[in-house]
Order: structure tokens, then C-alpha cells, then sequence
């Protein structure tokens, strides 16, 4: 189930909040744990026993880390780590091992049947690594209780796409957030959804239908202009569909009583590659830096290592984007450009005027974003060579009204803090909606307004009118 | 939810709306594999409350502030609407030159046979909308291509040579749309407009005396409404764009028309596609010909007197369907023209001919 379906906009969420706010304090996490197995059963009820056995798995075996000193602590982590990442290997990576090493040794070497995925297997796992990892490091003292437990794992907002977070950013608040179940909260929560609702539907649906056309075209069709409009359009449905997506978990989280961390910060108004990851998708960046890059030695290694580990880094989080070589390839350019800011460029880059460094890096995510969409690593060469040079070929589309308009729209929302200092101060105000009650009234006007076009958009999706019903 | 259960709010239905799904038996099996999940989840979004009000608040939207149409409709320039198949028709895109030669030369055979038991084959070709308004098409369709309707100009090419008796409506109806101040086509339709269906019918009725030394019925008209209110197909692409607000229309032209009897009333089996459509409409077919005058629609469904549907056409009575008629007209529009009769030509050829059963 997904958040911007009629299922669960019109039904299931509103259902689920209802009864949530009628049970007393004490069965809330039983209830959210209910309503996050049959979030994850609706469309994945054939991997449910799975996730289930693994979540069993970890629980007990955080107990049992929690249990022991030294190298046997250390031990049962590592067999914990082995299990988990084990398993996301083994169902997201072994297709693409095989079909590569069948491709590389000749057609079927290797006879294989294909391994399903479990939906959110990746988000999950790192979930799980954090428990027994924070558990291991004593950041935290494992949960006594399995419902609190699969509650951390479950918790359907988090759960098939983020955002990431660590136990420790959350335990207690599954252990005590009485005090977080305000009107407040529950509004704030409700402008935070439809927020991210609006950018998912409203605008990345929308302009993505516009970077499709592109993308799905034959590179031998594909114009100087048309390349430019599919990377300008994928770049901001990708940011307004995940950011959306993140704003939507936010909001339902909110809602609930929860206060998920930020996975997004005017990602766009970077000045360099290195604060461009430091913006997106910040919860992964966080996980990647406590989990992996400190335990490979973070900063206080040698230079060279440095510059490996964070390439190392990189090229795992592409991986862990999808088993494509186009991801890989997308986080080893990302890592390259890391590497390249600590080592000269950041110190060129920072003697520009500043609209000139956003433009800059801009520009390297646009091209970053062609191989992540792309079907392949050679149709991203391919079109950004088409980017850069002009072709007899006529534009396939024409850069109409609909394109326009939502490029001024990704732009406008993507661009318009560049010239405002302490920005995100002044945002967490600008988005408090309860500073004035004119303000508040205005919120919600907006909000219902928005909701009403998310609806629209999506019960007509699948509207397909034939126009020889008459006849 | 509350409308969803109880329907209390009336909201108007939409143009070309089709079944809408029921809601699927639930078993474990089915909800394991997905497929359980996914029809209902098809069916909760067809079912909730004021969709149909949503889906013309979103079009609406679309069309307002991004100048786009739903998916069966192309917004050309000028709020000039188009079916896609009608614009790949104009550029050839659809061509099919070697099966039209053969389709014809057949036919020619199949006339021959016809003519000899005394019955007439007529062809009509009728215009397309992309045909009236090829300025209109927006840049990602026309793209710098050059006109070239091949399967319109092969048809007309091979029936001429072949002799046949055919009616170019699509050149007279070109003719007329770019000088005549009564459209006989409009910008938010895909059909010819009332009136140009009545001309349509007179040229074929006048032409069928010809062929058939009858005296036929004809349509005639003194006076007309002039209005900007549409009416039949005439905004057909508008309206299934299912938008709050219809579109300006331009001004029509409603003949108030009369039918005056003839001595001949022809048994007619006509095959054709939505252009002949407006003569059923319009009682054309009803009033002019014999009441066991037929309409096969595609070569497919039957309809007969009051444009009641009757049968499927059924192949294995084709010859005795066809022996029985005075005259068969095989009417077509641009788009469908690589794919016409429908395989009418076929069948009789191999009946007549090759001596294939159907």
C-alpha cells in the first residue's frame, strides 16, 4: 500500500487514526504494530512470514549481545551483521550477481531462479542493523518488550521507504510519547502530509510524466533540447517525489505522535557535492556515516584511506539504491566528486560568488541524476553527450505549457531560499502554523484545498474514457 | 467515505465512462499472489465518493494550468482536439499500401460478381478531422512531416483505376471546411457535424440514384438554427475530456430538416465505421432505405431498424446476408482506412472466389 492511494487515504489511514485516538495510551503500540503487519501484508502478505522470523531473530540476538562482554559481544554482533546484510544480499543482489557472472562466463553458466524481493527490505535491514549496532555500542539498552520492538521495524509511515532512523533517535519516544499526542502535533502532522502529498502527486507525478517521455525515447530521436527537458525533469520529480514521500512519513508520524528526523534540506542550494549530502536524503548519510564510515575508520585514518573509505562508502550507498551497474556507477561519481571537494575543487568552488557555486553543483547532480534514471550506464553516457551537443535531430516535444509550468514550480520551490540567510530558521517558521490564528486558519484552507486536488488526481488516474461509448 | 456509502450527493456522470469494476472475492490465495489486493484497491478507487467530481476537477486543472487533455485526446493548437490516429492517418504513419492494392483489387472482383446478381457496391471515403485542421496539430506530433495520407490516396488511386464507384468525400469535405462559412467540421469534435452529415447523406443518397436508376428519398432543408450549444457528436473529443465547464463552441448550424419519400426504397446493407453513425442518428438509414436495411458496425455488430443493436455479425451467413441487399456501401474515415472493410472484402472474395468456407 502506498500513501497516495485511495485505499489509503480515504480508508485506511483514517480508520487507523480514528481508532487510534479512541484506545487508551497503553495498547497504542499494539495497535500501530496491527496496523503496520496488514500496511506490509496488503501487498507483501507473501513475505510477512519472513520479515517476521527476522525481526524474531534480531530481537533475541540483541538480547544476547546485550548479554555479553567483549569479544563474544562482538561476536554475536557480527553474526547478527552477517544475517542481515546476508539476507538483503542475497534478495537484492543475487539476480545481478548471477546474470553478471553468467554474462561474463557466457549465457546461463549459472541456471538460477530468480529471487523475489520483499518490499522495503532495504529500509527495514538497516533498521535492524541499527538496533543490534546502538544495542552493541550501548548507545541504548535493548527493548524488553517485542511489541515496542517490531513497532521500531514495522512502523508502517517508515517502513517501505524511510526515512531512516536510527534506534536511538526513536526508542524513546516508543516508550513514552504521551505527552506528544497534542492537537498540535496531530495539525502540524496533518500540514506536513498533505504537504508531501501534494509534492508527490501534484507536482513529481506530474512533471515525471514529462522526463518519461523523454527517457522512454529512442537515443537516435533524442534532440539537444529533449535530453535537457528529461534530466530537468527527472531532477526535480525525483526530489519532489522522495522529499514528498519523506514529508508524507513526517506528517503521518506527527500524526501519531512521533517526530521522525528531516531527510531533506533544500537539497538543491548546495554549494558543492560534499553539502549537497549533507541535504538529501539525510538520514541515510547519517546512517552510512555511524555504521559504515566510522567503523572503517571515519576521518582519523590516512588520506589515501580517507579517500577510500569515502568512495567505499559511496559505492554502497549507489548499490543499496538497486543491484544496477547505473546506481553503482551514479554513487561512484557522487564519491568522486567527495573525494575531488576534499582534495582541490571545494577550495576552487568556494571563491565563487555563491549563486555560481549552487549552479555548479546543480549542474553535477543533474548529470549524476541521468545515470540514476537511466536504463543503462551507456544511455546516460549517450544522453548526456546528446546534453552537450547539437544535433541536426528536431526536437521530439515541444516545451510546452505543462513542462513550463512545472519547471517553474521545481524551480521556484527548489530555488527561492538562495538569497535568504539563516533559511532554515526562518522556514521552521514560516511552516509553524499555529504563530497566528489567521495563519493557522489560512493552513488549513490551503491544506484542505490540496487535498481535495491529491484526491482528484488520484481516483482519475485510472480513468480512461472511450469515446465511442455512444456508439 | 460518508458519500462513497450513502451516495447522497448528486454528481453528473461522465462522458464515455465504462463498467466499473465490482468488488473481488476475497481468498487467501489471491491474496498472497497480489492479485486480490490489486483488484480491490482498483475497486476502492472507482467506488470513492464525488470520483466522478474529482475527475473533472483534475482534468480541469490540467487543461487550465497545463494546457493538457487526457490521454485519448491531443490539445492542438487553437483548442483544436484530435484522436491520434487521425494525425498518424494525415502523415501516413498507418500506411498500408500493398494490403490496400489487394484489398481493392478484390473488391473489384467481388463488385463484378455483385453487379452480375444486381446488386451495387459503393465506396465512400470520408474525411478526417486531422485532414480539416493540419495546422492545428501540436509541434510533438507534426514535427516538421510532411502531409501524406497514403492509405487515403492509395484507396482513391486503385479504386479509380480499378473502375469502382466510389464517393471522395474527404477532398469535397477539405474543399468545403476551408471556404464554407457552416463548419462540417468543428474544433472539439472527431465526427463531421450534424450538417455535414446531412450533406454527406444527400451526396450519397444523390449519388446512389445514379447508380441504382431509383428514385430515392432525400433531405432537404429551408431553414436552420444557428447556435453555439452543440448538439450529437458535434464537441464528442470535449466531452469525454470530462472538464466542470464545456469549452466555447463554435457557431454550428442545425438544418431543420425534412424527409421527403421516394418511389425506390432500397434494401441496403451498409459497413462501415462511427461516420456512418450520424445517418443511423439521424434516421437517414432508417427513413431512406428498406426496413431490413442493415448496419454492420466494423463488420461486426449488427444494428437494424431505431439503431437497435440485433446480433454479432455471424460469417457463416454472410453470402445469404449480402444476396439479399440492393446495394452495400462501405463507408470509412482516414484512420481506418489500412484496416478497411474489416475484412468484408475478404470474406466474399473467398466466398465468391476462392471457395473458402467462413
Amino acid at each position: 500500500m502506498v500513501f497516495s492511494s485511495s485505499l489509503f487515504l480515504v480508508y485506511f489511514f483514517p480508520i487507523f487514526l480514528v481508532i487510534y485516538y479512541l484506545l487508551p495510551y497503553k495498547l497504542k503500540n499494539s495497535f500501530i504494530v496491527l496496523a503496520s503487519m496488514l500496511f506490509y501484508a496488503w501487498s507483501g502478505a507473501k513475505y510477512l512470514p519472513f520479515l517476521l522470523l527476522s525481526l524474531l531473530f534480531d530481537f533475541y540476538i540483541a538480547k544476547a549481545i546485550d548479554a555479553r562482554e567483549g569479544k563474544a559481544r562482538k561476536q554475536v554482533l557480527a553474526f547478527s551483521i552477517i544475517v542481515n546484510v546476508g539476507l538483503l544480499l542475497y534478495f537484492k543482489y543475487a539476480n545481478f550477481f548471477i546474470e553478471n557472472v553468467n554474462a561474463a562466463l557466457g549465457s546461463e553458466a549459472i541456471s538460477w531462479t530468480k529471487v523475489a524481493l520483499p518490499i522495503g527490505i532495504s529500509f527495514f535491514t538497516f533498521h535492524k542493523l541499527s538496533y543490534t549496532i546502538d544495542i552493541y555500542r550501548k548507545v541504548k539498552t535493548p527493548f524488553t518488550n517485542i511489541i515496542n520492538y517490531t513497532l521500531y521495524i514495522l512502523l508502517f509511515p517508515q517502513l517501505i521507504a524511510g526515512p531512516i532512523i536510527r534506534f536511538n533517535e526513536i526508542s524513546d519516544q516508543i516508550e513514552n510519547r504521551e505527552k506528544a499526542l497534542t492537537i498540535d502535533n496531530r495539525l502540524e502532522g496533518f500540514f506536513r502530509f498533505i504537504i508531501g502529498l501534494s509534492k508527490k502527486v501534484l507536482i513529481a507525478n506530474i512533471i515525471g510524466q514529462e522526463a518519461d517521455k523523454v527517457f522512454d525515447m529512442n537515443l537516435g530521436d533524442m534532440a539537444m533540447q529533449d535530453a535537457w527537458k528529461g534530466a530537468l525533469a527527472y531532477t526535480f520529480q525525483i526530489y519532489f517525489d522522495f522529499s514528498g514521500y519523506s514529508d508524507m512519513a513526517i506528517g503521518i508520524g506527527l500524526m501519531m505522535g512521533f517526530r521522525f528526523p528531516e531527510n531533506f534540506n533544500n537539497p538543491y542550494l548546495a554549494t558543492n557535492i560534499t553539502d549537497f549530502w549533507r541535504r538529501w536524503h539525510m538520514t541515510l548519510s547519517r546512517w552510512m556515516r555511524d555504521y559504515l564510515y566510522i567503523p572503517l575508520g571515519g576521518n582519523k585514518v590516512s588520506t589515501v584511506r580517507l579517500y577510500l573509505n569515502l568512495w567505499i562508502v559511496f559505492l554502497i550507498s549507489g548499490l543499496w539504491h538497486g543491484a544496477q551497474w547505473n546506481f553503482i556507477f551514479w554513487g561512484a561519481y557522487h564519491g568522486l566528486f567527495l573525494v575531488l571537494d576534499r582534495l582541490f575543487l571545494k577550495r576552487i568552488t568556494e571563491k565563487l560568488p555563491h549563486v555560481v557555486q549552487v549552479a555548479f553543483t546543480f549542474f553535477l547532480v543533474i548529470i549524476g541524476w541521468i545515470f540514476f534514471r537511466a536504463d543503462s550506464i551507456m544511455q546516460g553516457f549517450d544522453m548526456v553527450k546528446i546534453m552537450f551537443s547539437a544535433s541536426a535531430v528536431l526536437p521530439e516535444y515541444e516545451f510546452g505549457q505543462a513542462f513550463w509550468v512545472m519547471l517553474f514550480i521545481g524551480f521556484l520551490m527548489s530555488f527561492y531560499g538562495i538569497f535568504i540567510k539563516e533559511l532554515e530558521q526562518k522556514q521552521a517558521q514560516w511552516y509553524n502554523p499555529f504563530t497566528t490564528p489567521a495563519k493557522s486558519i489560512v493552513f488549513t484552507l490551503v491544506a484542505l484545498l490540496l487535498f481535495v486536488l491529491c484526491l482528484a488526481e488520484i481516483t482519475s488516474a485510472g480513468f480512461n474514457p472511450f469515446i465511442y461509448f455512444r456508439f | 467515505m460518508f458519500q462513497t456509502a450513502t451516495g447522497t450527493f448528486k454528481v453528473r456522470m461522465l462522458y464515455g465512462e465504462q463498467e466499473i469494476p465490482s468488488c473481488p472475492k476475497f481468498t487467501l490465495h489471491k491474496w498472497v499472489d497480489g492479485n486480490f489486493t490489486q483488484l480491490f484497491e482498483r475497486y476502492v478507487e472507482t467506488h470513492v465518493g464525488f470520483r466522478r467530481f474529482f475527475i473533472r476537477l483534475r482534468n480541469s486543472v490540467r487543461y487550465t494550468f497545463l494546457n493538457k487533455s487526457n490521454e485519448q485526446v491531443v490539445m492542438g493548437k487553437n483548442n483544436v482536439l484530435y484522436e491520434k490516429n487521425y494525425i498518424r492517418a494525415l502523415y501516413g504513419e498507418d500506411s498500408a499500401y500493398n494490403a490496400i492494392q489487394t484489398q481493392v483489387a478484390r473488391l473489384k472482383t467481388v463488385s463484378d460478381t455483385l453487379n452480375a446478381k444486381g446488386i451495387k457496391l459503393l465506396v465512400i471515403l470520408a474525411p478526417g478531422k486531422a485532414t480539416m485542421y493540419p495546422d492545428e496539430i501540436p509541434f510533438e506530433f507534426s514535427r516538421g512531416k510532411k502531409i501524406n495520407p497514403v492509405n487515403y490516396l492509395t484507396w482513391k488511386k486503385e479504386l479509380s483505376k480499378n473502375g469502382m464507384p466510389f464517393i471522395d468525400m474527404r477532398s469535397w469535405f477539405k474543399q468545403m471546411h476551408d471556404t464554407s462559412s457552416i463548419p462540417v467540421f468543428t474544433r472539439l469534435g472527431v465526427h463531421w457535424t450534424v450538417y455535414g452529415s446531412y450533406l454527406a447523406a444527400d451526396s450519397m443518397l444523390a449519388f446512389m440514384e445514379h447508380m441504382g436508376n431509383w428514385n430515392l428519398g432525400r433531405v432537404t432543408w429551408t431553414e436552420s438554427e444557428r447556435t453555439t450549444k452543440y448538439r450529437q457528436t458535434d464537441a464528442d473529443l470535449m466531452e469525454i475530456m470530462n472538464l466542470l465547464n464545456d469549452l466555447p463552441s463554435d457557431e454550428l448550424v442545425y438544418p431543420k430538416v425534412t424527409y421527403t419519400q421516394g418511389k425506390d426504397k432500397p434494401n441496403v446493407l451498409a459497413i462501415g465505421d462511427s461516420y456512418y453513425w450520424s445517418l443511423m442518428c439521424d434516421s437517414i438509414h432508417d427513413k431512406m432505405f428498406a426496413d431490413s436495411s442493415h448496419f454492420w458496425f466494423y463488420n461486426d455488430k449488427v444494428f437494424g431498424k431505431n439503431s437497435l443493436f440485433q446480433r454479432m455479425v455471424t460469417p457463416s451467413t454472410i453470402k445469404e446476408e449480402v444476396e439479399k441487399r440492393n446495394m452495400i456501401i462501405l463507408l470509412c474515415t482516414e484512420p481506418n482506412l489500412y484496416n478497411f472493410p474489416f475484412k468484408f472484402g475478404d470474406q466474399l472474395y473467398d466466398l465468391y472466389v476462392t471457395g473458402k468456407k467462413q
